[in-house]
């Protein structure tokens, strides 16, 4: 292992596979399902395994910290491309350093907006079933409780006056659970930092570029705190 | 003759200045007495004259020794010492600066005695005692400088040139002198007397004009550039005649128009200012310098106008109120020429012509649901005439004025008493007045008139913010024109049709067009089944059911067509051959349903309403409207007599029928059908608005050269779609900015709400026309 060269080949990206894009293909073939019907993907089973083995639990944030390192096309599936080229971003070069990395996600996932967002933005694609453009409502409504708790690595998207993440759900509900498009999608995450910047709405105006249906959630916001708590003026 | 100069020594300074400073006195004080002696004629006046004569020779003669003299003066030492350059140089110099000081003094002490002379004059005798000396003195001068024009040319000009302050040539030397020894003591004093004559002109005395023009031109003469002589400065007259006169005048006018205000009204007073303001304008004309034009006007305003202005402004409501065009006009042309002098009057303006609108509105409504719509659209169109035609006489047209009548108008016509609880009313009324006017058998007779009427109508159109439910209302009733062969004329529709179109574009009427060619079509149709029928049917054949034949014939032509009845819209005639005393049968005009119920009474003389009414099979809010009808008019008679159609009732056949005419129109529109039909139209615009912008098609692309971003909105209705798009020639855009450019489109057909335009926005980024990027911009995705 000779860092100067590890660097220089990462960097130019010599052509001729260096170590650890070496060791990388190695780990991706041993978890290949059919190395014959399909040389370059790892299917769910094998991809169960691999997350296993890093100690990753599929209900958590990193994973799909994972899934968009590795540019996984859906969920649980691989390509060697993606995966080759995610992970040799990281410099590991043995499986406990894979785990090292995946605690390293785990750690910076709620400090790191930029990552978070990435992450977060990823999601949509990757959860949308096969064909559709928007995003099923009950599966947005179960990725929003992943991403937006603490619980398993995600941002709390929750105040002391607002539980804004129950309300959210409930007011979609209340609307018909409507298919949440990829505008909605990423526009809600953007949404919930502002709010948590200042939950008095200042930053929002009725003629703003908000979504129809977050403008609608800001009306009913207001109006449950009015009815609900007496701290609230709005 | 003893008089005459001899020429002095060369270099005699002493006697050389004596014998100058003889000419110089003869000159200065006897060369005007001497012009003027010459017209003297009597007796005495002959030796003087004889005196003066030879005076003038001597005069003549002294010019030619005199510039000798001052020649030789100047170059005499340069002579003497030419040996030693240097110092003659500066001798011959020393000599000139000596002359040259010495005709300082001497004017010096001429002044001295005109300043003492002046001092027993006052106010007109000593503006004249002034201008006589003034004249004196500058005529002097003229001659004097040409005397020294050596000096001029020699050492005046060699200090000039070497930067020397305070030296000028001999003419300007005078007027520096008149200045500072004379004209320093006594402007003030003759300002005095100028201003005195200038208010007594003011109050409306006959004063000397010239006599103030004089004064004006001599303290512009005495205007001296510190640098350049030759270059003529207003300082002099600016300080000593103007700042004293424009502060005399704001005095003057301060008193006046506060005193003339508490005595007489506005209106008096803004004629007094107007006049004031002219006459002011014509006295820099008569005797005052051009310069002092801004000034004069801009104090005169300040004084006359700005200072007054709350007050003129108050009157502006009083003079609407009691429509004083003239005085209003006046008032426009006071406050026009002060700066934001007209701002609050249009906001009243805005508000009374409103108020007026509501008012007239008001009017129209207390006299219950029932008006007529012309009287509604007349009502608004008197309000826009009247004040247009203030807007007009009175304001000169302004852009701003038209800006506020038109703010106005579109807010009472929008929103009144009328249309509470909706904006469509307006547009609804107009159409029906519309129609009323292109129907035929309306009033209007003449072509022009309808024309003029027509035109009446697009000035309120203007003002319709819901134009799409004008449109809407006026389809339905040029169909039924159209169907009916009910139109005036064919030149008033098309006028009409252009006119909607000119106002809103082509996408507009295109609807409105195509009726005309369906109705076309309708008339080949039609003749095409008379053909049909000729040679297909004989007599028994035609009896049956008509539409069931239209129909038969109708899919033979054309396969897999649905074909709609439009019962209401179909009507008939029916001759009825059983009344007894009329010589002729009567004809009976008569809707679908009304033939229906009728053709009952063939079979049976008396029948009850729910015989009828399985009959019919018609439900009774079609059904109780026309037996109404056809019991007011006599053709059906109830029993219980006078009892109004219901299950209770029966009817019977009125063989005593009697009418004036033999053709019976019993095919008028029923209220409750007219007022249904409004609530349906208004209930599809409704959804017509829903509809709107929506996306049928993926956007065409603009020039492939600039692939941009290209938002395709559709307008929708019932009957046809894909009326209006809209392309911006831009890659990207604002969120905001594009919501804005929206609206813009759509309002020309009504006020389009926000949500539903971003709703559409939302739908594109969904079907990937458009996607969002960072700082809520979007862009087309080509």
């Amino acid at each position: 292992w000779n860092l100067e060269r590890a660097v220089d080949a990462f960097f130019n990206s010599s052509p001729g596979p260096s170590k650890s894009t070496k060791f990388l293909n190695e780990v991706f073939d041993s978890y290949r399902d059919d190395a014959e019907e399909t040389p370059d993907g790892i299917g769910i089973d094998g991809a169960m395994r691999f997350l296993g083995d890093i100690e990753v639990q599929l209900d958590e944030v990193a994973c799909l910290a994972i899934f968009e390192m590795c540019k996984c096309p859906s969920m649980g599936e691989f390509t060697r491309e993606g995966f080759v080229d995610g992970w040799k971003s990281t410099e590991c070069d043995a499986k406990p350093k894979m785990a090292q990395h995946v605690q390293y996600l785990r750690s910076n996932i709620p400090k790191d907006p930029e990552l978070f967002r990435r992450v977060y933005r990823f999601t949509f694609p990757l959860s949308r079933m096969q064909g559709q453009r928007n995003l099923q409502f009950e599966i947005a409504s179960e990725q929003w409780n992943l991403l937006f708790t603490a619980d398993r690595g995600g941002v709390p998207w929750n105040t002391a006056t607002t539980p804004w993440l129950d309300w959210w759900i409930e007011f979609l509900e209340g609307r018909g659970k409507k298919p949440v498009n990829k505008d909605l999608w990423e526009q809600t995450e953007v949404f919930m930092r502002k709010s948590l910047d200042d939950e008095n709405f200042g930053w929002w105006s009725a003629d703003g570029a908000w979504p129809g249906a977050l403008d609608d959630f800001v009306g009913y916001v207001k109006g449950k705190r009015g009815h609900g708590s007496e701290m609230e003026v709005e | 003759m003893a008089a005459m100069p001899q020429t002095p020594h060369k270099d005699d300074l002493p006697e050389t200045w004596s014998f100058l400073e003889a000419g110089i006195d003869n000159v200065m004080m006897k060369l005007e007495e001497g012009v003027d002696m010459k017209h003297v004629s009597d007796s005495n006046a002959l030796i003087q004259n004889e005196a003066t004569g030879s005076h003038l020779n001597v005069l003549k003669l002294t010019s030619v020794f005199f510039t000798y003299a001052v020649h030789n003066f100047c170059t005499s030492q340069k002579a003497v010492t030419s040996s030693q350059g240097l110092q003659a140089h500066r001798g011959a110099h020393l000599l000139g600066e000596e002359l040259y000081k010495l005709l300082g003094e001497y004017l010096s002490r001429h002044l001295a005695v005109v300043y003492k002379e002046s001092q027993s004059h006052a106010e007109e005798a000593l503006l004249a005692f002034y201008i006589r000396e003034w004249s004196r003195y500058t005529t002097a001068a003229k001659y004097i400088n040409h005397l020294f024009s050596y000096l001029n040319r020699h050492w005046v000009k060699r200090e000039i040139d070497e930067g020397k302050k305070n030296v000028y040539d001999v003419y300007t030397l005078h007027l520096v002198k008149w200045k500072e020894d004379f004209f320093e003591h006594v402007h003030e004093k003759v300002m005095d007397a100028v201003l005195n004559l200038i208010e007594k002109q003011r109050n409306g005395e006959t004063i000397e004009q010239s006599q103030i023009k004089s004064i004006v031109d001599s303290f512009v003469s005495l205007g001296l550039d510190e640098n350049d002589s030759k270059k003529p400065t207003l300082e002099v007259y600016r300080t000593y005649f103007q700042t004293p006169f424009i502060a005399a005048t704001k005095q003057y006018y301060e008193n006046e128009s506060r005193q003339f205000v508490a005595e007489n009204s506005v209106v008096e007073y803004m004629k007094k200012a107007e006049a004031r303001l002219a006459e002011e304008k014509d006295r820099v004309g008569l005797y005052l310098h051009p310069d002092v034009t801004k000034l004069l006007t801009e104090t005169c305003l300040d004084v006359l106008v700005t200072a007054h202005s709350n007050l003129l402004r108050d009157e502006f409501q009083i003079l609407l109120d009691n429509e004083r065009q003239e005085d209003l006009a006046r008032m426009y042309r006071l406050l026009s020429r002060i700066k934001e002098g007209l701002d609050p009057l249009r906001a009243t303006f805005e508000n009374h012509v409103r108020r007026a609108g509501l008012a007239a509105v008001e009017k129209v409504a207390s006299e219950g649901d029932n008006f007529e719509p012309k009287l509604y659209v007349d009502a608004l169109l008197q309000v826009h005439t009247r004040y247009q035609n203030l807007v007009d006489e009175a304001f000169n047209g302004e852009s701003e004025f038209v800006r506020s009548l038109d703010n106005a108008c579109r807010e009472f016509v929008n929103r009144n008493r009328i249309c509470k609880t909706t904006t469509t009313r307006s547009p609804e009324l107009l159409a029906k007045y519309t129609d009323g006017l292109l129907k035929k058998g309306s009033k209007a007779a003449e072509e022009s008139e309808l024309e003029e009427m027509l035109t009446q109508i697009m000035t309120v159109f203007k003002y319709i913010e819901d134009k799409d439910v004008f449109q809407k209302f006026y389809s339905k009733m040029l169909a039924k024109r159209l169907v009916h062969v009910s139109s005036v004329s064919d030149d008033a529709e098309t006028s009409m049709i252009s006119k909607l179109k000119e106002a809103c574009g082509f996408e507009y009427t295109n609807k409105l067009q195509r009726m005309f060619q369906d109705i076309q079509l309708s008339k080949d149709l039609n003749s095409n089944y008379k053909d049909h029928q000729e040679k297909t049917y004989d007599d028994d054949e035609r009896k049956k059911m008509t539409c069931e034949r239209f129909q038969q014939f109708y899919f033979g032509k054309h396969n897999g067509r649905k074909l709609t009845w439009l019962w209401q819209l179909c009507k008939g005639e029916v001759k009825a051959n059983y009344i007894k005393n009329a010589k002729l049968p009567y004809t009976f005009q008569v809707s679908t349903y009304q033939m229906g119920i009728l053709l009952l009474f063939n079979e049976t003389d008396t029948m009850g309403y729910s015989d009828i009414q399985k009959a019919t099979a018609l439900g009774p809010e079609v059904l109780d409207p026309n037996l109404s009808i056809l019991l007011k008019a006599k053709v059906l008679l109830a029993s219980p007599e006078g009892a109004k159609p219901d299950p209770s009732t029966t009817f019977s056949l009125n063989y005593n029928f009697k009418n004036k005419k033999i053709k019976v129109n019993l095919n008028i529109q029923i209220k409750s059908e007219q007022k249904q039909e409004s609530d349906d139209t208004h209930k599809t615009i409704e959804e017509d608005r829903k509809l709107l912008l929506q996306v049928r098609a993926k956007p065409p692309l603009p020039d492939p050269l600039h692939a941009s971003l290209c938002i395709v909105l559709f307008f929708t209705n019932a009957h046809q779609s894909a009326i209006v798009r809209v392309m911006k020639s831009r890659k990207k855009m604002k969120h905001v900015q594009l919501v804005q450019e929206v609206i813009q489109i759509v309002k020309s057909r009504f006020p389009p709400k926000i949500p539903d335009i971003k709703k559409n926005i939302e739908a594109l980024m969904e079907k990937d026309y458009i996607e969002r990027l960072d700082g809520d911009e979007i862009a087309y995705i080509a």
